[in-house]
């Protein structure tokens, strides 16, 4: 018994991460119901151009993380701006098969650049471990998964519930027509939207670059995982990111610990369809929305 | 006539496709003046409230408030220059609370500088809308939807305010409460363009009265000098001689 512990702390750290992959989908599917396929290979974007910060400009990897992360929202305001909201003017179904075409196109280009290999951020962080008893460390590199996951969930709930632009986007969001007749220039509220969910992107993009070896056509993994967690935690709902990201991460590393590391992810998908089963709008989710 | 109205409309057509909703419109509004628009069903009210809100683009014809062509602006910005539309049906945000609504109605740049005290204003107009700030739009009843639409409305500090329907699925003294509200925004200098089916109850507070027939619109001049019968032939189904006048292009 006592050797579970490790994984369900490990799971629990790891769901802070989870979170912070999932917020910027949360952010767009929910709230701006645009389903932006492309989320997950955003995010491996930023990990490679940590990448090249570190070992080609000789950057340490919170100075790469400085300089990468903010450089992504202008890229997601553009990329909502001049791509998306040109297909969004065309009806919903549109910018999916344009994010899917993205998705595609940003594969490749890393490819080409960077070969299929497996790549990490190299940093010294990854080897550390904090020991708190005789069966029980905490690996530093999780709980900064934690910290900044937190953190990124409890920035975007503010920025959403709290501000001028949050209210705008819900107003958007609801009733895009009534928002305009309230002054709002809805296209705009919607790329500085997926600037904030790209930066998110980018964050993760960052940490999980540190945490695990990633390749050029790691996004779609990074995409279904982001899938769960907001499934799990219920769409649209920042703290459910958080209690999402959690559950499939505790599910994960326990089923492995359990069940042997092959079945790390079939054990986090069948206690994603055990909560769906039981709540099926997520956790947090509300059924009316 | 004033010199130069603050909304003037002229030789407006709104097509939806290939169908055409309004035929060489022509309205305008002074400052201060309350204008009613009567007209039965699918007369081309509600487009032609949408057309100078830029929501719709007109096929022909110009929209000047204030001196400004609204020929190629987009709503948020026909919001800024001081118009504002109370849609029909009064699509309040259902997932926003009534304090948030009210804040929403404020997003313009010019808005945002006043609004402590625009809130105050609405929140003194309707005072029930202060009990209920903190709860969420589709939690409140048709009434106080309305008023938080036009609550919401004059957050944006409107010199044109236009009402589409406003006392649709009302009870009447709702209707009477709502209408009140709207003789005391007038008398702050707001100009209001408001559109009903109900008559009698939007001629009672207008200074002038437009018909509008199968997309065209024809001004039948002020309220006194009209009589019950003459506004009921002029908006349900009798031919108006204006209107036969300036049909000259009929498509
Ligand atoms: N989105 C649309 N697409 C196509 N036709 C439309 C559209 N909206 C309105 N119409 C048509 O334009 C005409 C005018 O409609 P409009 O809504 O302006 O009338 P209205 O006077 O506001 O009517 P009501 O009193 O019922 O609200 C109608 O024939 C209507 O069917
Ligand atoms: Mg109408």
């Amino acid at each position: 018994m006592t050797d579970l512990i490790q994984p369900i702390v490990n799971g629990i750290l790891l769901g802070g991460l989870y979170a912070a992959v999932a917020i910027g989908l949360s952010l767009m599917f929910g709230i701006v119901r645009l389903i932006n396929l492309a989320h997950g290979d955003l995010m491996i974007t930023a990990s490679y151009l940590s990448l090249v910060m570190v070992e080609q400009v000789g950057l340490s990897p919170l100075t790469a993380a400085v300089m990468v992360v903010p450089m992504l929202f202008p890229a997601g305001f553009g990329l909502q701006k001049y791509v998306l909201n040109r297909a969004l003017r065309r009806g919903p179904e549109p910018p999916i098969i344009v994010a899917l075409g993205i998705s595609i196109v940003l594969q490749n280009v890393l490819l080409l650049i960077f070969s299929p290999d497996a790549r990490s951020i190299p940093a010294n962080v990854a080897v550390l471990a904090v020991p708190v008893t005789e069966n029980l460390s905490l690996p530093v590199i999780y709980l900064m998964g934690f910290g900044v996951g937190c953190t990124a969930i409890a920035a975007v709930h503010v920025l959403v519930r709290r501000t001028r632009l949050g209210r705008a986007i819900r107003a958007a969001s609801e009733d895009d027509e009534t928002a305009r007749l309230m002054g709002i220039d809805t296209e705009y509220v919607h790329c500085c939207a997926m600037g904030i969910a790209v930066t998110t992107a980018a964050v993760a993009g960052v940490l999980v670059g540190m945490t695990f070896t990633f390749y050029p056509h790691s996004g779609p993994q990074y995409l279904l995982i982001a899938f769960g967690v907001i499934v799990i935690g219920g769409v649209g709902s920042m703290t459910g990111a958080l209690a999402g990201g959690i559950v499939l991460g505790l599910a994960q590393l326990v089923g492995a610990h359990v069940f042997g590391p092959g079945h790390q992810l079939l054990c986090g998908y069948l206690v994603l369809l055990a909560v769906l089963a039981v709540r099926p709008h997520g956790i947090l989710g509300r059924a009316n929305s | 006539m004033t010199p130069s109205p603050l909304l003037n409309v002229r030789g407006l057509d709104v097509h939806y496709g290939r169908f055409q909703a309004l035929f060489h419109v022509a309205v305008h509004v002074a400052q201060g003046e309350v204008v009613a628009l009567i007209g039965g069903n699918s007369a081309g009210k509600s487009t032609l409230l949408r057309a100078i809100a830029a929501l719709l683009a007109p096929s022909a014809g110009t929209i000047v408030f204030s001196g400004t062509d609204l020929g190629d602006l987009k709503p948020h910005q026909v919001v800024a220059l001081g118009v504002s539309l109370v849609p029909e049906g009064r699509h309040v945000f259902g997932s926003l609370t009534v304090r948030e609504n009210l804040l929403v109605g404020a997003h313009s740049r010019r808005a945002r500088n006043a609004i402590r005290q625009s809130m105050e204003e609405v929140y003194e107009l309707f005072p029930i809308l202060r009990q209920r700030a903190n709860i969420m739009g589709n939690e409140l009843s048709g009434g106080e939807q309305q008023m938080l639409a036009i609550g919401r409305s004059l957050m944006s500090g409107p010199a044109l305010m236009m009402l589409d329907e406003i006392s649709q699925g009302l009870s009447p003294l709702v209707i009477k409460a709502v209408y009140r509200t709207l003789s005391a925004i007038s008398r702050t200098g707001t100009a209001v363009l408001l559109v009903e089916q109900d008559v009698r109850r939007s001629v009672s507070v207008a200074d002038r009265v437009y018909a509008m027939v199968r997309g065209r619109a024809v001004c039948l001049g002020v309220p006194g000098s009209l009589t019950e019968d003459d506004l009921k032939k002029a908006c349900f189904g009798f031919e108006l001689q204006g209107a036969r006048s300036s049909e000259g292009e009929r498509s």
